[in-house]
């Protein structure tokens, strides 16, 4: 692996967490339907063996909770979503990426000048 | 879809490997497991396979990434396993559906196949094994086992399929059921091994072991509850419950079953008190078809353990026969038996069809397809000679396209009447029949009968009571016969003289509703009467005449018939026998009433038939008592003809079962010639008490004119001083005093002598049956036989009456005739007179 690949597989297990708790703000989700949302963002390339102990670690942290739907087609469906504190952490954390980033772009600009 | 050993033990392969490679302080594992395992099963749902094997579940935990939990590489030692695994896959597999298949056939296809044969065929119960199905709700408790069977099965595919815990109760019923129909054939079971093992060799005959299934599905509901125990991985909830529940259910479904046998068996006991006790309990809860179904039942046939253990033996078919009309009232051969299949559903009308009496002496109950399609009664009344002749036709007709059917049907004579003509239609032709000693004629009757061919049989039943059989009434055809009755008049007073029509006691036929006796008695009556209206008192003809002595020739001798008041000594202590069985319901008032009518010098006691011992009773209590059950009236005549009553007056029920102890009534009647029974019977019916006392001295039946009370009150009333009972004797004398009678006179003279040489209980009865035959009359000792043949008559040493010599009522075409021809003889002669002169 080069640098850049090991580099991309840093960035994407740094923004997982956030991306996952973006994607629950906008309403609960079931397991299976945030894996095919995860990889329709470029960069993002996680299996569910990933996606499942991450959502473990979340829940255990208090940042999300789940529920049990009964489904017709198969075993009960399990539900995800933001807790009060998860709503915030991930409040928090998009105004330090949007720092960070801004931090980034400012010294681009400077290098430019 | 079914999981392989392999395949289960790779999935728990993977479980473990999840839970060793995360941290449980940062994750829970058990919900990460779950979670995978989860989608790990619904990738396989998706690929919709028979069979999951071990790499199939490889493959879906690769396509969910699992790869990306796991950190550790399986150890070297589990691929070899695995490899093993996958070489043994095949044949397990071959056996895994064996014992699928296995599972269907004795989990659900064997107990269905069992419960439907068994609810419409009722093959266990005819076969004398224990009866399966005793109530509706025994099928719906043995419905559970493949219903829970399903259920499990479904249940182990797939956990949503139905709740746990209503699953743990259907299992634990289930079994229950299961592990009491076990128990139930337990008996027959090594016979019901041995017979399988025969079947799966020879392929055939699989239906004569179904008593194995209940064995069978235990097995398989004990290996269901343990699969379903290994895929919970704990304790089936409400498991235990559902088997207290199913105890439940067969022990309140089962108990009108055990107490009816229990109760059958206190009833069949030596003890009378013990008797008693059973009889009362068998009233109060009894099962009557699981009695009525003891009637039949081999003696020798398996019972239950459990009935066993409750009753310990069972109840002959003879105790039964006895105890069922003791608890009922009824014959158990007049009600539909319930061990023939789909009877009871197909005949709610309670029809046999069968006859399990044909050519025998009983009735019995009415047969499937069986009726009587016309019938008409002529008859001739001599009001002066105080005589009177009906000839009783009637047609049967047999829609039951199985089989040929016996006619038969207890037929009530007028009070003193006698048969004296028989006639069969043979091929459109009248046979006369043949009259001969009453075992001659039976003997056959009962031949003719064997070789199916075409006999009537008339023989008595009792005072004023025939009993008439005609065979057969071919399928889908008709069969006609005649009967000849002569029978006094009874004379209430001098001048009115009444004769109460025949009318049906009993029959083994139906009448349908369109169907009414046309009755044509010459001068008197016609009419359309139903059945009930001919049964009814009001079926009478009123004769008036002053004329006291009649006479006709016979031979050299001459009859003589005087209407006289009768000089009999009144009573001076009377004992009424009230008999207390179920036909006797609500006629108690009008008994209490009645009774009143019996004069005040008269010492009165009164003594009550019951269960037990007989017992007295003031006349006030008479409202009191209550009727239920057939009861033995023997104990209580003997008491009431040993506590020295001269006349004792018999108020009974009809009694269709023979409880015995009759012998007791008949030695003291034959040992005292100055007592004397009058009987009467408040319901139609026939009565086995009344058949064996016919024929003794001092025993008689009331005339019946009136409604019951009436009579009853008539009765009671004539043992006043101030009564003059009317009586007709009838003797040979030298004289021809008064008026001249018709033949009937003769018969009924014959049978007067025939009845008096009966009741001096001489064994040799040889002049009575001469008379007997002489006149064509039948009489406790003589009967009538029509059979086919001459062939016939001579082989039974019969000869049938010669047409010139029956007789008959002259046809309104021959009266006119008749007329016309002596108008012609008295016109004839003056004319020719006329001539002479001229």
């Amino acid at each position: 692996m080069d640098f850049f690949d090991n580099w991309t597989v840093q960035v994407r297990k740094g923004l997982l967490e956030l991306c996952i708790l973006n994607l629950l703000s906008s309403g609960e989700q079931y397991g299976y339907d945030i894996i095919r949302k995860v990889l329709e963002i470029p960069g993002f390339c996680i299996t569910e063996g990933t996606l499942y102990p991450l959502l473990s670690r979340l829940r255990m942290q208090g940042l999300v909770q789940t529920r049990l739907v009964e489904s017709n087609s198969g075993p009960a469906r399990k539900y995800y979503a933001l807790t009060e504190k998860g709503a915030q952490t991930a409040k928090t954390m998009n105004l330090h990426l949007k720092e960070i980033l801004a931090g980034l772009d400012a010294v681009q600009e400077t290098n430019k000048g | 879809m079914e999981w392989t050993d392999a395949a289960q033990r790779e999935m728990e392969r993977i479980q473990e490997q999840i839970r060793t490679s995360l941290n449980p302080d940062e994750v829970d594992p058990a919900e990460v497991v779950d979670d995978i395992q989860s989608r790990i099963k619904e990738e396989l749902n998706q690929l919709q396979l028979h069979t999951v094997t071990a790499e199939n579940v490889q493959s879906a935990a690769r396509k969910i990434g699992i790869q990306d939990i796991i950190i550790e590489a399986p150890p070297a030692a589990d691929e070899h396993k695995e490899r093993f695994d996958r070489a043994v896959e095949r044949p397990r597999r071959v056996r895994e559906n064996f014992s699928i298949g296995w599972f269907w056939f004795t989990g659900i296809i064997l107990p269905l196949i069992a419960l439907l044969v068994e609810l419409f065929t009722r093959m266990c119960m005819e076969a004398g094994l224990p009866d399966p199905l005793p109530t509706p709700f025994h099928a719906l408790l043995i419905a559970l086992i493949p219903i829970t069977c399903i259920l499990g099965r479904r249940f182990n595919k797939d956990e949503k399929t139905i709740r746990i815990e209503l699953l743990g109760l259907l299992l634990g019923g289930s079994l229950t059921v299961s592990i009491f129909y076990t128990m139930l054939f337990i008996t027959i079971t090594p016979f019901a091994i041995a017979g399988f093992a025969a079947i799966i060799y020879f392929g055939v005959g699989l239906l004569a072991f179904l008593p194995l299934s209940p064995l069978l599905s235990t097995i398989t509901l004990i290996a269901l509850n343990k699969w379903v125990k290994q895929k919970l991985g704990t304790k089936i909830p409400r498991f235990k419950t559902g088997m207290i529940l199913g105890l439940l259910a067969l022990l309140i479904t089962s108990m009108p079953v055990y107490i009816t046998k229990l109760g059958l068996r206190l009833a069949a006991s030596e003890n009378p008190t013990t008797q008693i006790k059973g009889i009362t309990l068998l009233r109060t809860v009894g099962d009557k078809a699981l009695m009525n179904r003891a009637c039949y039942q081999s003696i020798n046939a398996p019972d239950d353990p459990i009935t066993w253990v409750i009753t310990m033996g069972r109840t002959s078919p003879e105790d039964a026969r006895s105890i069922y009309y003791r608890v009922t009232g009824r014959a158990f051969n007049t009600m539909a038996s319930p061990t023939l299949g789909f009877r009871t559903r197909r005949n709610p009308g309670d029809e046999f069809d069968w006859d399990p009496e044909q050519g025998g002496d009983v009735v019995a109950g009415r047969l499937k397809g069986l009726s009587l399609s016309e019938s008409r009664m002529d008859g001739i009344v001599n009001d002066d000679a105080a005589t009177a002749y009906i000839e009783w036709t009637m047609v049967f007709k047999n829609n039951w396209m199985i089989s040929e059917r016996e006619a038969r049907a207890q037929i009530a004579l007028p009070p003193g009447g006698v048969v004296s003509r028989l006639t069969l239609w043979i091929d459109g032709e009248e046979r006369e029949a043949a009259f001969g000693g009453r075992s001659q004629v039976k003997q056959a009757y009962k031949q003719v009968v064997q070789r199916r061919r075409d006999p009537v049989l008339v023989t008595t039943c009792g005072p004023d009571r025939v009993l008439m059989q005609c065979f057969p009434v071919p399928a889908n055809g008709e069969m006609k016969v005649r009967i000849g009755i002569t029978a006094p008049l009874a004379c209430l007073t001098l001048e009115d003289r009444r004769l109460k029509l025949p009318h049906l006691l009993e029959r083994n036929f139906r009448i349908p509703e369109n169907v009414n006796h046309a009755v044509w008695i010459e001068d008197h009556l016609t009419a359309d009467l139903s059945d009930t209206e001919l049964n009814a008192p009001g079926a009478q003809i009123k004769a008036q005449s002053a004329v006291k002595s009649c006479w006709i020739n016979n031979g050299d001798a001459t009859i003589r018939q005087m209407i006289q008041p009768a000089h009999e000594s009144k009573p001076q202590q009377v004992a009424i026998v009230l008999d207390t069985s179920l036909g006797m319901k609500d006629q108690f008032d009008q008994i209490a009433d009645a009774v009143n009518a019996l004069p005040n010098d008269i010492n009165l006691s009164i003594w009550i038939v019951s269960d037990g011992e007989p017992y007295q009773i003031e006349r006030t209590e008479i409202k009191k008592l209550k009727a239920g059950g057939g009861k033995n009236n023997a104990p209580a005549l003997r008491k009431a003809l040993m506590e020295s009553s001269e006349c004792i007056v018999w108020v009974h029920a009809s009694q269709e079962w023979d409880l015995g102890a009759n012998e007791g009534v008949r030695q003291l009647l034959e040992r005292s010639s100055d007592k004397q029974i009058l009987e009467i019977q408040v319901n139609d019916g026939p009565n086995r008490l009344i058949e064996k006392l016919d024929t003794l001295n001092g025993f008689h039946s009331i005339p019946r004119y009136g409604c019951f009370k009436e009579d009853l009150e008539r009765t009671l009333k004539s043992f006043s001083a101030d009564y003059t009972v009317w009586e007709t004797v009838r003797g040979v004398v030298q004289d021809q005093d008064g008026f001249h009678a018709d033949d009937h006179l003769i018969r009924l003279w014959a049978n007067d002598k025939i009845n008096r040489i009966l009741s001096d209980n001489n064994p040799d009865n040889r002049e009575a049956i001469e008379l007997a035959t002489e006149h064509h009359l039948v009489t406790p000792i003589s009967g009538a036989v029509v059979l086919e043949s001459q062939e016939q008559y001579e082989e039974n040493d019969l000869q049938p009456v010669d047409v010139a010599n029956v007789p008959s009522i002259p046809e309104p075409g021959t009266l006119i005739l008749l007329i016309f021809a002596l108008l012609l003889l008295f016109y004839g002669r003056r004319i020719r007179a006329h001539f002479r002169t001229a």
